[in-house]
């Protein structure tokens, strides 16, 4: 059964102003290069605004002038005038927007940090539950569309909003009954943009949950190549890719469909808008003698007016797109973290527990005592298991697959919680140690390797990231890696492709090895660590392995029995139950379920 | 780019469709200042406030057609952009699916997910917006010239100087703009690649307490990322104000010599304020334009990256046989056969030199060898993921590249040995059985769906291979697999390897050395020896028979691709 998942929530429609105001708060770590923003929109905004204005008297004096003409040196003055404002406006323009793209981009690099530290304490539960390419899509698309936001509807809005409020205040000053006319429009426009929007939302939610699982469906599909090759399911692939794709576009049609209609919708409102203004304009010119110039700038700032509203509504899209991020983004960082420490049961406490950050002079004594656990509540894996190692012992597990042997190294690692029972270290339980503090303890050695793109040196360094490069070459050796590092092109400054890809199986664990021999913690767990390494090879590596061991605890899980014959316990599972216990010579002697394994009568399975 | 806009064309009727509505509603819309200025140098003085509004009804008329067919166009523009990207990103999808292992290992796999999100994203932004604003900014900027033309003549001369000095600001400005936008996109490259092995990783990270490490690496790779846009996004913005400037400058100019006209007559003011309502509207479609430009810059970028995937030229194609195959004369039941055959990954040297072995019928060939020393490249040489340097590999007499791709692999079953046809001569191999079945399933914990065997491969392989979807995977192992649980869902393989680690008689770790008992096949060591610079193979260290006499069948396991 697979562990329960653990699913990342949806946010809720009513959630709206408190994801903006979070966003916000990313924004605010610059706080001073914001308020000259500010500036530099206000000045832009006003400098245009006044610019516009000016155009009133040339006109009136110049163009169209009611009493006599006016001095030609006069209008060039009032054209140079307004040259200058313009001048000036544009400066401001340059100045917010240069500012406003280095404070988003700060923003969106802190965001992705936070969610990327976020994520990182999860538990590993949410790994497994979680598909690699929609998480990463988060980072990506998710964060991209917050972005676009951040870096242009901001300024947007504020420009948008001192420019309503100017031009407001200069049409009512030039000519109140068109101000009204103008005005007119305006509700209509915001019910517009209020309906469409709302409509939108939910589709735009949909909408980049659909890029998360296309995403997710593309990484696995590609990452795992060579295996549909082998088994030709590219056609299969390719159909299931399709299908995801043709439901994205599904979602996209309702997103845009809204999207789509409002730019078109603002700004043929406002030409509307513009074409009665130039009516009703005309008729008071007639009718009131209302002057020409007025009436020209007012034609110009209706348009002003209604540029606003009209760029706000072309931002829907993104705003929309970016709340889906955010919601995306901030469900995985509300996720609750792996606890530091655990719960310890009232009954389990002992009166002298503390909790614990610092494990001095760790002798690596472990107990397992009557441990039970499953991933899914309803399917026990492990059922009231007790055993123990001594520093320096060797103790290996065998059993079948689903047994439950890499269930124990799961759990003394602390990757996930027990049920019932506890499991110590030197006689403190291990909810009591620091997770981060547990693990710098125990050397874990697992069959996946994690090679990062990096050099062979620092992919081993990896295991004690202070070690020289002497001691890491000695670890290298000790697992047998130095040869065949030798012959690799650069040797030890050999560049890993992803995951060590340019490597063989067997190469990837001896690196894996090399690893663990470097680092220092006083307890090994090897699960599989060599299942890829030819025996020659294991041979070799077994002695160095066997010194490293000798002054640690370890927990050895291997289907090759040479690898765990010399082992101090023989622990065979079943069923998360153990059967037998003893050491090789004395589990033959019994004649049980390991004579069986050891001789090939039956299976593993 | 151009490859992309043929993915254009299966809609050029529905383009051509909504591109005749923009342009009539952007007609619409460039009538409007014109009937204004009508209005205020024909019908004002007439006094007459009938005909002003007769005339403000026909604005009106207009507005509300240039509104209707906007929206009209919008949505269908919006609907050729999205249904364009979506067979864009499926054949980019098909193509990488049959890309050869060392074309997807050049280009890289973090580079191919990066292409397949993040690239088709950035072009399905542009072909919307091309077919939106691409429509209505030209032919404003264009019709806006023709009608202030045909208002006044010399007003406009005094615009169009204006328009090169314009045109060649934004040249200059987006020519730095792709390859700035082109970085962006390899450091996004990089950053996905962080991501991956992160999350992928995540045991081995919390295991060895290295989250805090991961945790600089990421924070460096997203500085990166954040720098690049930026630096991409201030020039593209310098552009804005530059050129509005420029424009701004010219409204001046014209109003000076607006004014220099209508004192001397040859002007009405009327037409002076329809003529700034039509530099109003060429100044918008320019900003317009760089809007566009700026999307451009970003999509041709991302365009060039995903047709350069496309175009990657057919790896591995079928040669047939009758040119390369000198030897067909071959003893019928030599099933495969390999022929001196030399190989190496990449760039780098040859793992396989010179190996030369046969297998007929009915055996079992055992393959045992150093970590590193050439196994599962066999393997991956026989199913055809990669091309011999020298040599020919056969299987059935016939070359391996004789055969299509899917024939060839449908060949080979790759089964878990949950039958044991050897007997304890090799107990290691049970353990090895064992092995290769434990591998997946421990971390998957999978309900066997198929029944009776329980045990699966990799519940993620199984889940990509459409085997079976009901497991929930567990991350771990994605490079182990090729397990297929059963044969019976490959009915058609004939041939199974068994491909062993281990010693040449079984009995113990000791002989390694070889003695030689029993020949009957041979097993043809490869020596992955140091001491042999070119890890030469085919050098025979010890023969063993392995096959079971009255055997009928070989078996492979594919341990890792």
């Amino acid at each position: 059964m697979p562990p329960q998942r653990m699913p990342v929530k949806q946010g809720k429609p009513k959630n709206v102003k408190a994801t903006i105001a979070r966003l916000f708060s990313y924004l605010r770590q610059d706080t001073l290069r914001l308020i000259v923003v500010g500036i530099c929109v206000i000045g832009n905004t006003a400098a245009t605004l006044i610019g516009s204005y000016m155009l009133r008297p040339i006109i009136n004096n110049y163009i169209a002038p009611e009493n006599g003409q006016g001095s030609v040196s006069g209008l060039f003055m009032g054209l140079a005038r307004m040259a200058v404002v313009y001048l000036v406006a544009i400066v401001f323009n340059y100045m917010q927007s240069r500012i406003m793209i280095s404070i988003s981009q700060k923003a969106i690099a802190k965001l992705r940090n936070d969610l990327f530290g976020k994520m990182q304490k999860l538990p590993i539960r949410f790994f497994d539950t979680n598909s690699t390419g929609d998480l990463m899509s988060r980072y990506t698309n998710d964060v991209d569309s917050i972005g676009e936001m951040m870096n242009n509807t901001m300024v947007q809005m504020i420009s948008g909003m001192i420019t309503l409020v100017g031009t407001f205040c200069i049409m009512l000053y030039t000519n109140i009954w068109l101000t009204i006319v103008t005005v007119l429009m305006v509700p209509i426009m915001i019910k517009a943009v209020g309906f469409v929007g709302g409509r939108s939302r939910k589709y735009y939610t949909a909408q980049q949950a659909a890029i998360g699982k296309l995403n997710g469906n593309i990484e696995e599909v590609i990452s795992g190549q060579k295996v549909v090759k082998v088994f030709n399911h590219e056609a299969m692939a390719i159909d299931d890719f399709g299908k995801l794709n043709y439901d994205l576009r599904d979602k996209q049609i309702n997103a845009q469909f809204f999207g789509g209609i409002m730019g078109p919708v603002m700004g043929n409102l406002s030409q509307i808008s513009y074409s009665l203004v130039a009516a009703v304009g005309g008729i008071l010119c007639v009718a009131r003698g209302f002057d020409v110039g007025g009436l020209s700038i007012f034609v110009n700032y209706s348009r002003q007016f209604s540029r606003p509203i009209n760029e706000i509504s072309n931002q829907v899209n993104t705003i929309f797109s970016a709340l889906a991020g955010a919601e995306r983004v901030f469900s995985i960082m509300d996720l609750e973290p792996e606890p530091v420490f655990g719960d310890i049961p009232a009954e389990d406490k002992s009166p002298t527990d503390k909790l614990i950050h610092k494990l001095e002079n760790v002798e690596g004594e472990i107990v397992l005592q009557n441990v039970t656990f499953g991933y899914n509540p309803d399917k026990t894996i492990l059922k009231n298991i007790t055993l123990y190692a001594r520093k320096g012992q060797k103790i290996a597990f065998v059993g079948s697959t689903g047994a439950g042997k890499t269930t124990i190294t799961n759990l003394i690692n602390r990757f996930y919680e027990i049920q019932e029972g506890r499991i110590t270290i030197d006689t403190i339980d291990i909810r009591n140690i620091d997770k981060d503090e547990l693990r710098r303890n125990i050397a874990l050695v697992l069959q996946d390797t994690h090679l990062f793109t990096g050099t062979v040196m620092e992919n081993i360094r990896y295991g004690r990231l202070d070690a020289t490069d002497e001691e890491v070459i000695q670890a290298a050796k000790i697992a047998n890696a130095h040869s065949f590092i030798m012959h690799l092109s650069d040797g030890y400054n050999t560049m890993l492709e992803g995951d060590g890809s340019n490597l063989s199986q067997g190469q990837r664990q001896l690196l894996n090895i090399a690893r663990a021999a470097l680092s220092r913690a006083p307890i090994l767990i090897l699960d599989e660590a060599t299942s890829s390494v030819d025996t020659r090879t294991e041979k070799n590596i077994q002695e160095g392995m066997d010194r490293l061991m000798s002054t640690r605890t370890t927990f050895v899980i291997a289907h090759r029995l040479s690898t765990i014959r010399n082992s101090k316990a023989i622990i065979v599972l079943e069923h998360g139950r153990v059967i037998e216990r003893g050491t090789h010579e004395q589990l033959l002697d019994q004649k049980g379920r390991y004579y069986q394994l050891y001789t090939g009568a039956i299976e593993l399975s | 780019m151009k490859k992309v806009f043929a993915y254009l064309s299966p809609y050029s009727l529905q383009m051509a469709g909504g591109l005749a509505i923009k342009l009539s509603a952007t007609f619409c819309e460039l009538f409007l200042p014109m009937i204004l200025g009508y209005i205020i140098n024909k019908i004002v003085p007439r006094e007459n406030i009938a005909l002003i509004f007769l005339w403000g009804g026909v604005m009106f008329v207009f507005a509300g057609l240039a509104f209707a067919g906007n929206v009209i166009a919008n949505r269908m523009a919006s609907r050729v952009a999205r249904n364009t990207t979506e067979r864009i990103r499926e054949d980019l999808f098909r193509k990488i699916s049959y890309l050869s292992s060392s074309q997807a290992e050049q280009v890289t796999l973090p580079s191919l997910i990066s292409r397949s999100t993040s690239d088709t994203y950035n072009v399905h932004q542009m072909l919307g917006m091309i077919q939106r604003l691409g429509v209505r900014a030209p032919i404003m900027l264009v019709g806006g010239l023709i009608l202030a033309f045909f208002l006044d003549v010399s007003l406009t001369c005094v615009m169009i100087v204006l328009l090169p000095v314009i045109a060649f600001v934004v040249v200059v400005i987006s020519g730095k703009g792709i390859p700035m936008y082109r970085a962006v996109q390899e450091s996004n490259d990089r950053f996905v690649r962080l991501m991956r092995e992160d999350i992928a990783g995540i045991r081995v990270i919390k295991a060895l307490s290295r989250e805090r490490l991961e945790r600089e690496k990421f924070d460096a790779i997203n500085r990166e990322v954040v720098e690049r846009d930026q630096r991409a996004g201030v020039l593209m913005n310098a552009m804005n104000p530059g050129v509005g400037f420029l424009l701004n400058l010219g409204l001046v100019l014209i109003l000076a010599a607006g004014a220099q006209r209508v004192h001397a007559g040859k002007m009405e003011a009327g037409t002076i304020l329809s003529f700034m309502s039509y530099v109003t509207m060429i100044l918008n479609s320019i900003m317009m334009l760089n809007r566009m430009i700026t999307v451009l810059s970003k999509a041709s970028a991302s365009a060039n990256r995903i047709v350069e995937v496309l175009e990657l030229p057919e790896d591995l194609l079928t040669v047939p046989e009758k040119e390369n195959d000198p030897k067909k004369e071959k003893p019928s039941d030599t099933l495969l056969e390999f022929d001196h055959v030399s190989f190496g990954y990449g760039e780098g040297g040859d793992i396989l030199s010179d190996l030369t072995f046969s297998i007929k019928k009915g055996e079992t060939l055992g393959i045992i060898g150093e970590t590193g020393s050439g196994k599962s490249t066999i393997l991956q040489l026989l199913m055809r993921f990669y091309d011999t340097r020298q040599g020919v590999v056969r299987v059935e007499g016939r070359d391996v590249r004789a055969f299509p791709k899917e024939e060839l692999r449908r060949k080979f079953g790759t089964v878990f040995q949950n039958d044991i046809i050897f007997q304890d001569t090799l107990r290691e191999n049970i353990v090895l059985g064992a092995t290769e079945r434990r591998t997946k399933t421990e971390g998957t914990h999978c309900q066997s769906a198929g029944g009776g065997t329980g045990n699966f491969g990799s519940g993620r392989f199984l889940e990509r291979a459409g085997l079976q979807n009901r497991c929930q995977p567990s991350k771990r192992n994605p490079g182990m697999v090729s397990r297929h649980h059963d044969r019976h869902h490959c009915p058609e393989s004939q041939f199974h390897f068994t491909l062993q680690q281990n010693h040449c008689d079984g009995a113990g770790a000791d002989d390694w050395n070889g003695n030689t008992r029993g020949i009957d096949g041979f097993v043809p060591h490869l020596s992955g020896d140091p001491r042999i610079p070119d890890g030469k193979g085919g050098e025979i260290i010890c023969r063993q028979s392995i096959g079971h006499p009255g055997q009928t069948e070989l078996r492979i396991m594919t341990i890792t691709l």
